[in-house]
């Protein structure tokens, strides 16, 4: 657990206090508080703010905005923004946002002067009083130190610095601004209410309103009560009118959240290593998972993220997808299965964004994800139709391309993704996904009943695999582009094997390419995008897959670590970041981030390759005292798996739920030297295999290079 | 990834004159007379010309299905609405653009012109219109409504196709269909609807234009020698 360096001594000992509860060894709160109850909140989990600026996103899935939390001491719905400064003037200094220890996203902070210094907290929850897609926001602001008469609130259009507007905001710039009573009001409509601590403003009058200009702060001002220790401000996510605002207390708002954030993180499958802050990004990253979540025809929408990205794209949603379900949640992942097919056009192509070829490879494979983790042959059969078409979109490209004499012979004809590759060319990445998206078909297929189907789509993954290995031959063994014609910015290029398989994870032109990749960045682990000081947070994501898949522990965890070390205080991943950690307008959290996050976490423990459930991939020795899975979706079934490290020389694992092979890696450092109940010891010691049935297996370890 | 480019690379193309006769030069105009605005009055007339010319009691081809019925709108108001829907093009205003374009397929639900524009309109959604605090806003909230207004698009060029009673119309449906594809990042199946509309009709001058206009953009975007 970290300790983020501290301001100001008397906020040293708050935050170490606050620190050691949320330290607690193994007395996390539990995940499955029951629904309705009004648990007690979990102790903050205070972490570094490794951006340039501290921002969270507070909402719930299926509303259409989320509330912004930060930069500094402020909050916004995309309408309006609330500021809290203190009036005295002198230097302020803000802590970053900090949201509870159970992954509960209630934010926290504080705001200290010379002179005062108060804590805030703030929470979101559905509304559907304000609208079935709507939430409402509330703040407690405490007074730790000095008087709340110092403590001011302002009202602007838009937040300061790094912040976003939603697609549906008002375009207004004009704005009658007053106060009717504790309510203040914009162009006629309620934007939010003062609650108890705050003095009721007179002036200006909504009845007889200012008008101001501009997105900066407007006529709307108040300060503290003298004398009030605590103070509430009510928000709803959109205008609403007076007659429909039915504010309601801090307590009440941040009890629905927790209630409802609990709920949702009870549902996912237990993931626990001994590592408290694994654990704590792993929960994170699926609340911004959940959270990034519309409705839409009865259905879910994965949301690219919160604030600025609510739209969905079938890159980014595919990834959520085998996220989501491997994380349990299995729900999300096969509505938004069901979402994707939206994007099919009369050809049979999936298309979500002009020119992104490989559109159909994700879909077909997100389509898999979602009805093999765990296998669902009632969804595969209900997506089957539609990805048969896709598959024979994807015959008809291959056909006419050659007949056209396009080159490379075979593959996807070029194409301008808009993004990305940001180049108009024969893309690698289009073809590696057409070749995973055919043989997740044929998966698919096989477990919806239709042999023939199936047949068919191993037919055409073979045929673009012939063609995609000959293509391949003029890079030589040396890295492999992005696009055929050799130029373009990395992208599809880096997932030539995790997860497409068009390539093996050792083969030598995914690690030239890799190696490549990796050597431009400034950053050990993660990727350069563009200029080499722009770290991309999940473009490393496959290659440290891949490096787990070669057996590479350390190779994943350089990854890990260094996303790990570049996170926001709410654990939180920017897309892009420049090293001097600003993200420009790309507010954190990134969805695909978080999915790419937790799919890397979760496999560090527990990971399908093909036929074979490989695990402990990534487990330091620390994780075998007592890292443990349940209920976790596997093509194999729904797995558990706990680690043991009863004696200095023997490990014990016991898996039981996923019926396949076992590859299972013996942590850096030690070798096997001996397995028991079947299991049998690899050449190198490195790893040790079972048959399917075998749940149960000690290993004797040695230090690694000795004992043998 | 960076979204900023991801929707929209400007408006279709307002369609080409149709075939009907230029209008008769009328009394001279003063010299001032911009030419924007000689351009939208003669775009009027010849849209308006080309909605009427179709309209009326022309009989359906043999096979085809009997007449959808219309909203009754009298010639003076599809004149009007034809103007307004020009001008809302040329301003950028893509959903009055498409309200106008919907009322004008109402009334003439078998026009190939009114079921061409209502496709261009349905395609025009996606273009981003000026906002006086963002900048530019986009009309259409997420790629999924996007996708929705594209097969729109092409299901109503299906129609245009479907309603045109010589080759020269169903060859303009389908360059329209190329257009759109083009448009999607789909090269193949512009090319394909290209070749459709000059099997159609051979010498077709705007297919001839599409096709070589993606050929040229397909070989700059192939292999070149490392």
């Amino acid at each position: 657990m970290r300790s983020p360096p501290s301001p100001h001594p008397t906020l040293a000992m708050f935050a170490c206090v606050l620190l050691l509860g949320a330290c607690a060894p193994r007395a996390r709160t539990p995940d499955t508080a029951p629904a309705g109850a009004d648990a007690p909140a979990a102790p903050v989990r205070v972490l570094a703010e490794h951006y340039a600026h501290s921002l969270a996103a507070l909402g719930a899935p299926g509303a259409r905005r989320a509330f912004q939390v930060g930069d500094g001491s402020q909050v916004a719905t995309g309408d309006v923004a609330v500021r809290f400064v203190f009036a005295g003037g002198g230097p302020v200094r803000t802590s970053p946002v900090w949201f509870e220890s159970d992954g509960v996203p209630v934010a926290h902070w504080w705001m200290a002067s010379a002179r005062e210094s108060v804590t805030f907290e703030a929470a979101a929850s559905p509304r559907t009083a304000l609208g079935d897609t709507s939430l409402e926001l509330a703040v407690l602001a405490t007074v730790v130190r000095g008087d709340a008469s110092a403590l001011e609130l302002r009202l602007a259009t838009r937040a300061e610095g790094p912040t976003f507007t939603p697609w549906d905001a008002s375009d207004s710039v004009r704005f009658a601004e007053g106060w009717h009573g504790v309510d203040a009001m914009r162009n006629g409509a309620l934007v939010a209410r003062l609650g108890a601590g705050w003095v009721p403003p007179s002036a200006p009058a909504a009845e007889a309103p200012v008008v101001t200009s501009g997105l900066g702060d407007g006529a709307l001002r108040t300060r503290g009560t003298a004398g009030a220790r605590t103070l509430e401000l009510w928000l709803p996510a959109y205008p609403v009118s007076i007659d429909a605002a039915a504010p309601r207390a801090y307590a009440d708002v941040a009890a629905a959240a927790r209630r409802l954030w609990r709920g949702w993180l009870a549902k996912a499958a237990p993931f626990s290593t001994t590592d408290t802050l694994v654990d704590a990004a792993y929960r994170a990253a699926l609340v911004t998972l959940v959270l990034d979540h519309e409705r839409d025809r009865g259905e879910w929408v994965p949301i690219g993220n919160p604030l600025q990205y609510r739209d969905v794209w079938l890159r980014d949603g595919a990834r959520a997808i085998r996220a989501l379900a491997r994380a349990g949640l299995g729900e999300f992942a096969r509505s938004d299965a069901r979402t994707l097919l939206r994007f099919q056009l009369e050809p049979g192509v999936l298309l979500s964004q002009k020119g992104q070829l490989d559109g159909t490879g994700f879909a077909l494979w997100a389509f898999d994800q979602a009805s093999s983790l765990p296998p669902d042959p009632a969804l595969a059969k209900e997506l089957l139709p539609a990805a048969v078409r896709a598959r024979e979109w994807i015959d008809t490209q291959r056909s006419q391309a050659r007949a056209r004499g396009l080159e490379p012979a075979g593959l996807l004809p070029p194409g301008d993704p808009q993004d990305n590759e940001l180049v108009q060319a024969p893309l690698v990445g289009n073809d590696a996904w057409t070749i995973a998206g055919c043989e997740a078909l044929a998966r698919m297929a096989a477990r919806a009943g239709d042999a023939a189907a199936a047949e068919a789509a191993r037919r055409t993954a073979a045929a673009h695999r012939a063609d995609f290995g000959a293509a391949l031959a003029r890079f030589g063994g040396g890295p492999v582009a992005a696009s055929w014609r050799g130029d373009g910015r990395d992208w599809g290029n880096l997932q030539l094997a995790y997860p497409t398989r068009a390539l093996e994870p050792d083969d030598p032109r995914v690690l030239a390419t890799e190696a490549r990749a990796r050597g431009r960045s400034t950053v050990a682990g993660l990727v350069s995008y563009g200029p080499a000081d722009t770290l991309h947070t999940y473009l490393g994501h496959d290659p440290a897959m891949n490096a787990l898949l070669r057996g590479d522990a350390a190779g994943a965890w350089i990854t890990v670590r260094a996303l790990l070390e570049h996170s926001s205080s709410t654990l939180g991943q920017a897309e892009t970041f420049h090293a001097n950690g600003g993200f420009g307008r790309n507010l954190p959290p990134h969805g695909t981030s978080a999915a790419d996050l937790a799919d890397l976490l979760q496999s560090l423990l527990a990971l399908d390759d093909g036929d074979t459930l490989v695990l402990a991939a990534g487990a330091p020795l620390s994780w075998w005292n007592g890292a443990s899975l349940a209920r976790t979706p596997t093509p194999y079934g729904l797995l558990d798996l706990s680690l043991a490290h009863p004696a200095a020389d023997r490990l014990h694992a016991r898996w039981g739920g996923a019926n396949a092979p076992v590859r299972l890696r013996v942590p850096d450092g030690r070798v096997a030297t001996s397995a028991s109940g079947g299991a049998v010891v690899r050449p190198g010691g490195r790893w040790v295999v079972a048959p399917a049935g075998v749940g149960d297996v000690e290993i004797g370890i040695a230090a690694d290079g000795a004992g043998r | 990834m960076s979204r900023e480019r991801r929707r929209g690379s400007g408006p279709a193309k307002a369609p080409p004159p149709s075939r009907a006769p230029q209008p008769p030069r009328g009394k001279a105009r003063p010299a001032r007379v911009p030419m924007a605005a000689i351009a939208s009055i003669a775009g009027v007339v010849l849209l308006a010309a080309a909605l009427l010319w179709w309209r009326g009691a022309r009989p359906p081809a043999p096979g085809r299905a009997a007449p959808v019925s219309a909203a009754p709108m009298s010639d003076d108001s599809i004149r009007i609405v034809a103007r307004w829907l020009i001008d809302a093009n040329a301003r950028q205003d893509w959903p009055e653009a498409l309200r106008l374009a919907t009322k004008l397929s109402r009334a003439l639900p078998t026009n190939v012109v009114a079921l061409n524009q209502l496709a261009l309109a349905e395609h025009n959604m996606r273009n981003p219109v000026p906002s006086p605090r963002m900048g530019q806003r986009y009309l259409l909230r997420t790629s999924l409504d996007y996708a929705d207004a594209e097969r729109t698009a092409i299901a109503l060029l299906d129609s245009m196709r479907t309603v045109a009673q010589t080759p020269a119309e169903r060859a303009r449906a389908l360059v329209y269909q190329a257009r759109v594809r083009r448009f999607q990042g789909l090269p193949l199946e512009a090319l394909s609807a290209c070749e459709a509309a000059l099997r159609e009709d051979p010498g077709n001058a705007d297919a001839v234009q599409a096709l070589q206009e993606i050929v040229s953009s397909l070989r700059a975007a192939q292999l070149r020698a490392k």
